[in-house]
């Protein structure tokens, strides 16, 4: 605040003016601008105190849609939760893909996931899916907190809920955190062709998968702990259970294009209809993930494709799977380094007070990709 | 080399009945299937050995298939793929020459004590007799035998090549393992079914023991090099030989283990390619290998409803009587 009064005003002029200019510069395609914001650093005070002054101060907003900064606004304190939420979806991602040739990379700046969220492959789909799972997730657990002023705790359920154990305690707001998921992150999608609808499928499947999750957590009361009352409430699942569940939804992707189906006075569900490439196979569900394009090669580097390629990577000489040398550097071979490490051992506590130990050397052997 | 290690297309001949005369069939027989020299002359020396050769390679290729059914090598047998294996000396390779060994000793050995050879009966145990309580009798099967034969047909002893070195090698391990699976069956006999006389013979592990025996031994391949011995030019394994090698009838130099030995490291088999026709399309289970054998490519899924009998009961007197069950079962297979 007082940095910027100190500013001459043509020096605020001509600051806020490059920041207008700042989307014209992005680039014609716009899915999954929004990622932007994952480095964001702000307070939760900031946030709240601050209403209107830090969407102009931090560039990365710029990145969001006009419907988007509205809904940030209307909810004080939960772009914190967005962003941490973003963050989350990144570790899980690349968690889930660090044995395989694409793991996930991803850059500093606007492009978080790099090119590959332009085509219409499978890894393109699992980005979405758990971006999205991730803001819903962590959204629902910012209410709990009490981290959003808008929401809390999901109150609805109280009062009895079986024979022998009634609702209480607090139950994570998951529809919240599903709605806002809905709204914030499938207005950053434009248009109305087969990428747009596989980005929204792809991001409700995500959400659609959190709510799966969830699990009913129980307490007992009662004198010396018997189970005269239980309270149970609702609890999220972690995002590494949902970050499983669709890696494995990752390995069945459906490969899908446009149906035909209906005309063109269909009503406009029966438009937004996806159906496998192959007849043969099972119809995607709501829980599935879509895809429409082959992926690329990630053995080698592209800058075409944005593939890092697996130079360099560390692989298992001893394993026949996808972590293996033989698959992980696609035939390429690997080479193998040793090298000395040196780590504190036989620790022992000395009375009274300090702890020492002993430094032992021995060697790793490392493979590499070559 | 014979059955799967041999080049021939891996037809199983039908042996009809020829209207030559008896004592000339199963010369056309051996004739058929396209053996070498000295294999058509054991071939020919006895009626039967024909019929078990082809009933050896149809045992070794089903049970090398069962073997290998949740790999992505899935012991593919077509005329190419097998050819282009069989010059190199992957661990694939080494599996193949050993089952294929075992296959032809574990069914020589029984066709010995069915009576359909002429030169070979049961297994006899004359050394063993009144040694124990027990007494041998029965029909063993007649191991001693078809080592013996299996070692002979299959035998390029002399060969100076590492491969063919380890080829052989790769067979006697097939056979070792026959032989370690023998098992000792009993009967008892006496008033009321009591042991006061038992009778004894040796019989061979089923050929699935013999197959999951081998598999294991696949699992731990060891590979081995070839160094050049600058003194002689000749080319031996990276293991020394025990004794002297330079002298005739010398050690083997291979390492004397009763495990596969391999020279090359296998590929993927997850392309279509020379050795495979690759994992594209094949069906897998989706928690347990789905993942491996589409080599992370992921996998499509398939619906489709199944009819089954089921709830079936007995009726009076006496036929049995199901109803039909529809149930839908998903499929899995590689995506391309």
């Amino acid at each position: 605040m007082g940095l910027w009064a100190l500013l001459p005003s043509w020096v605020s002029a001509t600051l806020l003016l490059a920041l207008t200019a700042l989307p014209a510069a992005l680039g014609a395609n716009s899915s999954g601008r929004w990622w932007g914001i994952v480095n964001i650093a702000s307070s939760t005070n900031l946030l709240t105190d601050s209403k209107s002054l830090q969407l102009v101060l931090e560039p990365s907003l710029q990145l969001l849609s006009r419907k988007q900064r509205r809904l940030i606004r209307q909810n004080p304190g939960i772009l914190h939760s967005v962003s941490g939420g973003l963050q989350s979806a990144v570790r899980e991602c690349k968690w889930q893909f660090r044995n395989r040739r694409w793991n996930c990379p991803t850059a500093p700046g606007p492009h978080l996931f790099g090119k590959i969220v332009n085509r219409g492959c499978r890894e393109t789909a699992f980005i979405f899916a758990i971006t999205s799972a991730g803001v819903t997730h962590s959204v629902a657990r910012s209410c709990s907190e009490g981290s959003i002023e808008s929401c809390t705790c999901d109150y609805r359920r109280r009062g009895p809920g079986g024979p022998d154990w009634h609702w209480g305690g607090c139950s994570d707001n998951i529809d919240f955190g599903r709605l806002f998921g809905r709204e914030f992150v499938d207005s950053g999608e434009k248009g109305r062709d087969l990428r747009f609808l596989m980005n929204l499928h792809n991001n409700e499947a995500g959400r659609t998968t959190v709510f799966s999750e969830m699990r009913q957590e129980c307490k007992c009361h009662g004198m010396s702990g018997s189970c005269t009352v239980r309270t149970c409430w609702m609890r999220l699942p972690t995002l590494r259970a949902v970050g499983d569940v669709l890696r494995d939804r990752f390995d069945g992707a459906s490969r899908v294009l446009y149906g035909n189906r209906g005309n063109n006075r269909a009503s406009r569900a029966e438009l937004l209809r996806l159906e496998p490439e192959d007849p043969a196979h099972k119809p995607p569900s709501p829980h599935d993930l879509v895809y429409f394009e082959k992926s690329p090669n990630f053995c080698t580097y592209s800058g075409r494709l944005g593939t890092a390629g697996t130079a360099g990577r560390a692989c298992n000489s001893s394993s026949p799977a996808l972590d293996g040398c033989e698959l992980l550097c696609c035939g390429r071979g690997h080479r193998t380094r040793t090298q000395r490490v040196t780590e504190r051992c036989n620790c022992t506590f000395h009375w009274c007070c300090h702890v020492s130990c002993r430094n032992c050397t021995h060697t790793r052997v490392l493979h590499e990709c070559l | 080399y014979f059955g799967l290690t041999g080049s021939e297309p891996l037809t199983i001949l039908p042996l009809t009945l020829e209207t030559e005369a008896a004592a000339q069939a199963h010369y056309k027989a051996c004739d058929r299937l396209k053996l070498e020299r000295k294999q058509r002359r054991m071939c020919r020396r006895d009626p039967g050995v024909a019929e078990t050769l082809v009933e050896a390679v149809s045992m070794s290729a089903l049970e090398c298939q069962y073997q290998f059914r949740f790999e992505r090598w899935n012991c593919t047998l077509e005329g190419r793929y097998r050819a282009s294996l069989l010059k190199r000396g992957f661990k694939e390779t080494a599996f193949l020459y050993a089952i294929s060994s075992a296959g032809l000793t574990h069914a020589l050995a029984k066709a010995c004590s069915a009576g359909r050879m002429e030169r070979c009966t049961c297994d006899e145990a004359p050394d063993l007799e009144n040694r124990e309580a027990w007494q041998w009798g029965g029909c063993g099967d007649n191991l001693k035998y078809s080592s013996k034969f299996v070692k002979e047909f299959l035998g390029r002893r002399s060969s100076k090549d590492l491969r063919a070195r380890v080829d052989f090698h790769n067979n006697l391990v097939g056979v070792k393992v026959i032989k370690a699976g023998v098992e000792t069956t009993c009967k008892c006999h006496g008033v009321s079914g009591s042991c006061t006389v038992r009778t004894c013979w040796r019989q061979l592990a089923p050929f699935h023991e013999v197959g999951k025996h081998l598999k294991h031994k696949y699992e731990t391949s060891l590979k081995v090099g070839s160094t050049t011995n600058e003194a002689t030019g000749e080319a031996g394994a990276i293991s020394p030989p025990r004794g002297r090698a330079s002298g005739s009838g010398g050690g083997d130099p291979l390492p004397r283990t009763p495990e596969l030995v391999h020279l090359d490291d296998s590929p993927s088999f997850c392309l279509a390619g020379r050795f495979s026709p690759g994992t594209a399309g094949r069906r897998c289970h989706r928690e347990k290998n789905c993942e491996s054998i589409c080599c992370g490519r992921g996998h499509n899924t398939q619906s489709r409803v199944v009819t089954r009998p089921c709830q079936c009961q007995v009726r009076w007197c006496c036929y049995v009587e199901c109803r039909q069950c529809t149930q839908r079962e998903e499929v899995y297979t590689c995506k391309g």
